[in-house]
């Protein structure tokens, strides 16, 4: 199993990385979880994201909408509500100092 | 578009666990999302295993859904035995010998618990009542009903048991059947009274 630390670190970011990626457009949850799975440092199991994402749906953060495809059943796609970028902007700010502080320190350590 | 075995297999292990954990209309929801993802996945020209083993096991992906816990959930140990569910079923098992009221005592510890269910209650009342006593009766029978004899030649002596009763293999049978059932009812018993009963 992995350590504790990274995967509570993991898991706090992670819901910020699915609402950054939905900034610029809607988005189709298969394309969506398939481009966090691409970095393995992010995410572990791709499954997992499922349930992150109806939470942040809960939570307001995002909306789902249905889409005709051509080929198959219809589409979900998830969209950034007004609430979501307004956490995602807080999240930006935060880890960004939140970032500096740890890699400044990291850095003292080390000769 | 049809399901291949192992998709649907999967799919099964996700709904049944997730059932379990956050009931069926949440699990429902799960299955779909999931299932889609499997769908558009495998359509996208990607293989079935390996969609799969990049989606995670079920037990991950429905431990992911509950609220962030302060470890990881699958390496939670599970909620301790408390007081209450240690001492009925000790009792369930061996309070028999307590002047019988042991037992009973055990079942109102039982049946007052918040951490089994019903069908949990039933299992630990009735198999068997009086736990491992009914082994002391049966076991009774049949050490009256056999008899040893011991024929000695020169300076060896050989002992043969002679069995009055039924053969020895329905009393062997039956003997275990009386050990083995409320020894498999308390181990169920007290794995599942190590998770903490949701309403």
């Amino acid at each position: 199993m992995e350590p504790g630390a990274l995967s509570q670190l993991r898991r706090g970011a992670l819901e910020y990385c699915v609402l950054a990626l939905l900034q610029d457009e809607p988005r189709y949850a298969v394309d969506l979880v398939t481009e966090l799975g691409r970095h393995p440092s992010l995410v572990t199991s791709e499954g997992t994201i499922y349930p992150l994402l109806s939470r942040l749906r809960k939570e307001g953060l995002v909306l789902t909408e249905q889409r005709e495809s051509e080929q198959g059943p219809p589409r979900r796609y998830y969209q950034l509500t007004r609430d979501g970028r307004r956490a995602l902007d807080r999240f930006e700010t935060d880890w960004r100092a939140f970032r500096d502080a740890v890699d400044e320190t990291l850095r003292k350590d080390t000769p | 578009m049809t399901t291949p075995p192992l998709a649907r297999g999967y799919l099964d292990d996700l709904r049944s666990v997730a059932a379990e954990r956050l009931g069926s209309q949440r699990a429902d929801e799960l299955v779909a999302d999931i299932g889609e993802h499997l769908e558009a996945a495998v359509a996208d020209g990607r293989s079935v295993e390996d969609v799969i083993q990049r989606l995670g096991s079920p037990a991950d992906i429905v431990a992911a859904e509950q609220p962030a816990p302060a470890a990881p959930p699958s390496t939670a140990p599970a909620a301790r035995l408390r007081a209450q569910e240690i001492i009925a079923l000790v009792l369930l098992l061996g309070g028999i010998i307590v002047f019988v009221i042991g037992w009973v005592v055990g079942v109102v510890l039982l049946w007052t618990s918040d951490r089994w269910s019903t069908r949990d209650k039933l299992i630990g009342t009735f198999l068997w009542p009086g736990g491992l006593g009914p082994l002391l009766i049966v076991g009774g029978f049949a050490t009256s009903g056999s008899s040893e004899i011991q024929s000695c030649a020169g300076s060896t002596c050989t002992t043969v048991t002679e069995t009055t009763g039924p053969p020895g293999w329905v009393g062997l049978v039956v003997v275990a059947v009386l050990v083995v059932v409320p020894v498999l009812t308390t181990i169920h018993l007290a794995r599942s009274a190590r998770v903490p009963r949701t309403a």
